[in-house]
């Protein structure tokens, strides 16, 4: 056990303020981790703008191939630090003049300069569902990691040459799922961080080792198979890997979750949070400590400017889905304290508390938090935010939605709901598998889709805050407050901390939700006056690409022409018959239609190699003369007008035409004027010209399209990414993700989905087919 | 004896009359005072269809008998003109099998060395073998088909034009034959003998120059003038009665308040089964239907001839005389025309079938004054047969977006449609119309779209109203509130019932 800081209680404790606070922090360098952060960020620009004489230093990672530097000169290029930065001269002057940056990263961090006075770390999660490696990664291990450095930096032979303050920010639900006061002191708890971190790396060893075995793996396959068997192998073992890291991420969250209930706290994040604030006591033992925990951080009431925010916090994803009219009924209790507390209160509470000299050796806590003495309940925060919508709706006219009206039915109802959605969307998808392809089934997919992701939404966001909707706790201020009124008076303006000063209706209805809801309105106008999202099916005659680099390769079946292989199997091969020959061909092919529709779903190449046996005995040069008499036609009956003026339209550019096509070739023959290559199945024939039943080759499907379309291009000097394909069925979504251009003509299901995710354009292309489908001509 | 046309005004006692929307039907009451002009029922037919070929072909109008004509003939070309087959299809054999029977026959007895069967559909779209062989009758079809001496004229086929003077080509068969015998099936006043031949046979810019915007209307003369100077030939007509409706939809047929019992059933079950059907099987509905024609002569002998007594034997047929303009014309296409024989009427068809075939059928004057209102019932669905309106479907999706002005399109678009590869390819081998077939529809609109001030869609799909640069309208009430503008609140109406109606207007006698 690692329990060794005294229990503080009470309202003793907290140290206080005697001085001017640039007087205070005068001379001092501080350090900060965490800049690039959202609390960091105002951190810095606070300590630049009202401590003049105090230099800060600023711990960054690099990321990618931007270094630190380059990193802390983009953030000076915000709009907070134009003021600074046209008085220094500009970004790099003023890091010049005020700022030392430091390149490192947590753990791995690097030397800390020996002057630096005040250490202020601020850096962590943002994520309230971290993997538990990470949790403890970032908040024990890198915690103990950058102490460590702190006090080897300030070590001369052994012994501490200077004492430094190290500010810990942390976060007031540390306190778990304790109820009622929290004061502000250390929290009573068993648990051994240095345990505890150790198991959370074991667990997610073994996490990551399990997700290859073959148990795990072959479950996986199977669930990736019923998406995309029909797209081929490479596309599901794709699919396959990316559920492996999801399952990964799943699991090392639910084991963080588990472990962090299972002694007390609400999720793996405060618990991490916990134990970083157990290693700080341990670690600074011989220096001082102070401990900030602020409570759920919102945006600024007063500086740089009211409203200021950086990012999504806990709240803003429910005010969006209510102002969206998105949020019927909510799980939390009404007289719930929701504890909010605005960010320049938290930096200013972090600076003040650099600026005090706490014991040696004896941590101070400090609470940002507002619930104690101003307190905030669901309810209010409903009635005000209810009132902002009311005043300015996100949408008005046509696209506006009504504002739901919340009754508090309390968590088992809502839950209750959720489930019935869910199962409801389920179910909907299942006999949406089975509705024949029609622009009806696309919009009602849509629709269930949509339902889906408010509810996946819904439940993911209960997940994490559920337990904070109904807390019953409320944080002690009194350190905090008594550092407020320790403030001399000509800095209270600049330096206030006191949240009993925030009246919620100003603070919600005139700050904080216009602020959070302007960045969303701002996308909707540009969005609205852009039309729809940039399109993959581009006006033809305003590209500029080279056309003898481009292709344009064509689907037949359903993209260009309304049919299917079954359908011209029986146009090319009944006419032939004798009437009771033809009676027993369609009974045997009805007879089979299940397996063919069953080999369908499964794989594609085994369906149209099961329909093709039946050419056997077919005579090849019958056949195409059949097909350039009445099937011919039958053909073209069947095109879709606008899929051939989109196939001229290419040729008209100067592309190459490509129609890539499972069918066999005859079927293409009435086609052959419009494309430059045909690519299709060739009937093998014997010594008399008749068919064996048999293709020469494999059927042109799924992967091997893109893998001949590589093929086609490296040897003819083609562009791929400035092609076009277009294609009906999730069996083609190899072929389409080939192409920098694809488009989804009459999509099924599946690719309907692939195409709204990977932002393809959708388009309708009818057939006005003129005799109905089934119909036999003798 | 046949009951003449007549001219209906209606009044409150009127019941709910037909009017013709494409594809269907409708029942509409008509404000009370419009003028209904009803043609006459069908005048008699010949007693023996068989006696009146062989009659004529023996005592020819200005002609030897045709076994005099046909005496010495080495080649003969035996020209059917297609695109007057009468639509919707005629009800049992085709009536053109036994003629060209009975000229084989002769052809055979005068020992012609090598006969020629050709079908000149010109710029429209070529046969199908089926149809081709309904037609010609089993028995011509297999004498000649297998042979390639029973075809199709192609009008872009280079190779198999012979010109005859600057600017007029035919097919070789028709250039190089002793006699050509042009046979011409017509229910319709402007389907004349001579001007069949002259579109239908020729080469392609012969053809256009006669169907162009605009034409000189003695270039028809001019290229007639060339063909029969270079080769003798010999007119049949046989001119058919208006076609009547068999079967259930007989009640089409007949005048609304001499309805039986079992029409009003089957008005009410049409109408119900359109409005509930599914596309293609409300289309089936009419285009699967067959009427019943007569044959009311058979006229044989010189052009000139023929055509002047077939001209004067229709008009009898279908005149209907009235007094002066009205202000408002009220029409709908029929079921089936001649430009969407087995395919879906779309709007270009439609529109030519109202004001270019229902507006132009007048003996000199419109029915309607310059400056009034056409009202047209059709639905006007943005449907093309991707089969034979391939050209037609780009010219809606293409040109009329950017403009309806019939000269820029000629201008800026023209030369496009009449060269494009790919039209030619399906013109030349799968049966579809010609690219400039969409052109020659939208041409003939012209004279009705400049004579009236506006033209109104009832019922319409109203986007390809506006592309074709009309207006829509939900209903007829609404279409007239939209007249008024231009033609008051009383405007005097007039409504095409069942056409072909040839009007004939006269002076209102003070």
């Amino acid at each position: 056990m690692s329990e060794t800081t005294p229990v503080v209680t009470g309202v003793r404790g907290g140290r206080t303020l005697d001085g001017r606070m640039a007087d205070l922090l005068a001379g001092k360098k501080i350090v900060i981790t965490g800049v690039t952060g959202f609390i960091g960020e105002q951190l810095l620009w606070k300590l630049l703008t009202s401590l003049p004489d105090t230099r800060a230093g600023v711990l960054v990672r690099r990321k990618g191939s931007a270094t630190a530097r380059a990193r802390v000169i983009q953030l000076l290029k915000k709009r907070i630090f134009k003021d600074l930065r046209e008085a220094a001269g500009g970004p790099e002057a003023l890091i010049e003049q005020r700022i030392d940056v430091i390149e490192g990263d947590l753990p791995n961090v690097p030397d800390l300069p020996h002057d630096l006075d005040v250490l202020v770390h601020c850096a962590g999660d943002v994520s309230f569902d971290p993997p538990i490696d990470q949790a403890f990664a970032t908040n024990v291990i890198g915690t103990r990691a950058l102490m460590t450095k702190m006090l080897e930096a300030m070590t001369v032979d052994g012994k501490l040459a200077k004492i430094p303050h190290y500010v810990h920010v942390s976060t007031a639900y540390t306190a778990g799922r304790r109820r009622g006061a929290i004061p502000e002191a250390p929290h009573e708890h068993e648990a051994d961080y240095m345990v505890e971190t150790e198991a959370a790396l074991a667990i997610a060893e073994r996490i990551r080792t399990d997700s290859r075995t073959p148990e795990r793996l072959g479950k996986l396959r199977r669930e990736a198979e019923r998406v995309h068997r029909q797209a081929g192998y490479l596309t599901t073992a794709k699919d396959i890997e990316r559920r492996r890291v999801q399952w990964v991420h799943d699991e090392l969250v639910r084991a963080g979750t588990e472990r962090a209930r299972s002694l007390g706290w609400t999720d793996v994040y405060t618990f991490a949070k916990a134990m970083g604030e157990r290693i700080v006591a341990d670690l600074g033992r011989e220096i001082k400590v102070s401990i900030v925990r602020p409570a759920i951080v919102e945006s600024s009431l007063v500086h740089p400017y009211p409203g200021w925010i950086e990012g999504f916090k806990m709240a803003e994803p429910i005010i969006h889905a209510y102002g969206k009219g998105q949020m019927p009924e909510f799980p939390a209790s009404p007289d719930s304290v929701i504890d909010i507390v605005p960010c320049d209160h938290v930096v200013n509470c972090i600076l003040a508390v650099c600026a005090t000299e706490p014991e040696v050796g004896t941590p101070e806590f400090y609470h940002a938090s507002s619930g104690a003495r101003n307190p905030l309940t669901f309810r209010r925060v409903y009635h005000h935010i209810r009132n902002y919508f009311t005043e300015h709706p996100m949408a008005t006219g046509a696209r506006s939605t009504p504002l739901a009206t919340w009754n508090w039915p309390g968590s088992a109802k809502v839950e209750q709901l959720l489930t019935t959605s869910e199962r409801a969307s389920k179910v909907a998808n299942r006999l949406l598998d089975f509705a024949p392809r029609s622009r009806r089934t696309r919009s009602l997919a849509e629709q269930v889709d949509k339902l889906s992701s408010r509810t996946v939404f819904m439940r993911r966001y209960l997940s994490l805050y559920g337990e904070y909707l109904r807390s019953e706790l409320h944080f002690m201020d009194d350190h905090t407050l008594a550092l407020h009124r320790s403030l001399h008076p000509d800095d209270v303006a600049t330096w206030a901390m006191d949240t009993a000063v925030i009246d919620w209706r100003e603070y919600i209805e005139e700050i904080h939700t216009p602020s959070v809801t302007e960045p969303v309105r701002r996308m909707d106008r540009l969005r609205r006056r852009a039309g729809t999202r940039a399109s993959t099916f581009r006006d033809l005659s305003k590209v500029k690409d080279d056309p003898s680099t481009v292709i344009a390769v064509f689907d037949l079946d359903g993209t260009v022409m309304s049919g299917n292989v079954v359908e011209t199997y029986l146009w090319a091969r009944l006419p032939e018959l004798s009437n009771r020959e033809k009676l027993s061909e369609v009974t045997a092919l009805l007879g089979s239609l299940p397996a063919y529709l069953r080999a369908e779903r499964t794989d594609r190449g085994t369906f149209l190699r099961a329909i093709y046996r039946r050419y056997a005995g077919a005579d090849l040069a019958q056949l195409e003369a059949a097909i350039d008499g009445h099937v011919g036609r039958r053909i073209l009956d069947r095109l879709s007008p606008d899929a051939i003026r989109r196939v001229r339209e290419h040729r008209a550019a100067g592309h190459t035409t490509i129609l890539m096509t499972g069918a066999i070739r005859p079927l293409t023959r009435p086609l052959a004027p419009l494309f430059d290559h045909i690519v299709a199945g060739e009937l093998d024939v014997d010594a008399d010209g008749r068919c064996t039943g048999f293709l020469t080759g494999p059927p042109m499907v799924g992967e091997s399209r893109p893998a001949w379309l590589k093929r086609f291009a490296e040897t003819h000097g083609i562009d791929l990414s400035k092609s076009y394909a277009y294609a009906d069925s999730h069996a083609d979504l190899p072929m389409l993700a080939a192409v920098g251009n694809p488009v989804a003509v009459n999509p099924d299901l599946g690719l309907m989905r692939a195409a709204n995710s990977n932002s393809w354009t959708t388009v309708e292309w009818d057939a006005m087919a003129q005799t109905p489908r089934w119909s036999v001509q003798s | 004896m046949s009951r003449p046309g007549f001219l209906l005004e209606t009044d409150e006692r009127t019941p709910e009359l037909l009017v013709p929307a494409g594809p269907g039907v409708r029942m509409q009451r008509m404000p009370r005072g419009t003028e209904v002009l009803y043609p006459s029922e069908a005048l008699d037919r010949v007693p023996d269809s068989l006696e009146a070929i062989d009659k004529a072909l023996a005592t020819p109008l200005g002609s030897a008998p045709l076994r005099t004509r046909l005496a010495g003939v080495r080649r003969l070309a035996l020209v059917v003109t297609d695109s007057a087959r009468p639509a919707p299809a005629m009800a049992g054999s085709d009536i053109r099998a036994t003629v060209l029977e009975r000229i084989l026959e002769l052809a055979a007895t005068a020992r012609v060395d090598e006969v020629t069967v050709l079908l000149a559909n010109g710029l429209r779209r070529k046969m199908s073998g089926s149809e081709l062989q309904q037609l010609t009758g089993e028995r011509v079809h297999r004498s000649f088909f297998h042979d390639g001496k029973l075809f199709s004229h192609d009008a872009t086929q280079t190779r198999s034009l012979t010109t005859l003077a600057d600017g007029v080509s035919v097919n070789e068969a028709v250039g190089q034959a002793d006699l050509v015998i042009n046979l011409n099936v017509t229910g319709e006043l402007g389907h004349t003998n001579g001007r069949q031949l002259t579109r239908g046979i020729t080469g392609q810019q012969t053809a256009w120059a006669q169907l162009g915007l605009d034409p000189d209307p003695a270039t028809e003369d001019r290229v007639l003038a060339e063909i029969t100077s270079a080769v003798p030939v010999f007119a049949v007509d046989v001119v058919l009665s208006p076609g009547v409706w068999t079967g259930p939809l007989r009640f089409l047929s007949k005048r609304e308040w001499e309805w039986q019992l079992q029409d009003r059933a089957a008005a009410a079950a049409v109408q119900r089964a359109l409005t509930i059907a599914p596309r293609q099987t409300r289309r089936r509905l009419f285009a699967g239907a067959t009427q019943d024609y007569g044959v009311l002569a058979v006229h044989a002998g010189g052009i000139a001839e023929v055509t002047g007594r077939t001209t004067e034997l229709l008009s009898a047929q279908q005149s209907v005389e009235v007094v002066g303009q009205s202000d408002v014309l009220i029409t709908g296409p029929a079921s089936t025309t001649e430009h969407n024989v087995d395919a879906v009427m779309n709007p270009l068809v439609a529109a030519w079938d109202c004001l270019a075939h229902s507006f132009g059928s007048h003996a000199g004057t419109p029915a309607v004054r310059p400056g009034g209102v056409m009202i047209c019932f059709a639905p006007l669905a943005q449907a093309f047969s991707a089969r034979f309106d391939t050209a037609a479907a780009d010219f809606f999706a293409e040109v009329l977006p950017e403009t309806t002005d019939a000269t820029v399109i000629r201008d800026r678009f023209e030369a496009r449609f009449a060269t494009d590869e790919w039209y030619r390819h399906q013109y030349a081998t799968q049966g579809a119309h010609h690219g400039l077939h969409p052109l020659e529809l939208w041409y003939a609109i012209q004279p009705a779209v400049r004579h009236c001030s506006d033209i109104i869609w009832v019922g319409a799909d109203r986007a390809a109203a506006a592309r074709l640069g009309f207006r829509a309208a939900s209903t007829l009430a609404d279409a007239l509130e939209i007249a008024s503008a231009q033609v008051g609140r009383t405007p005097r109406i007039r409504l095409l019932h069942t056409p072909p109606v040839r009007v004939q207007v006269t002076e209102a006698t003070a």
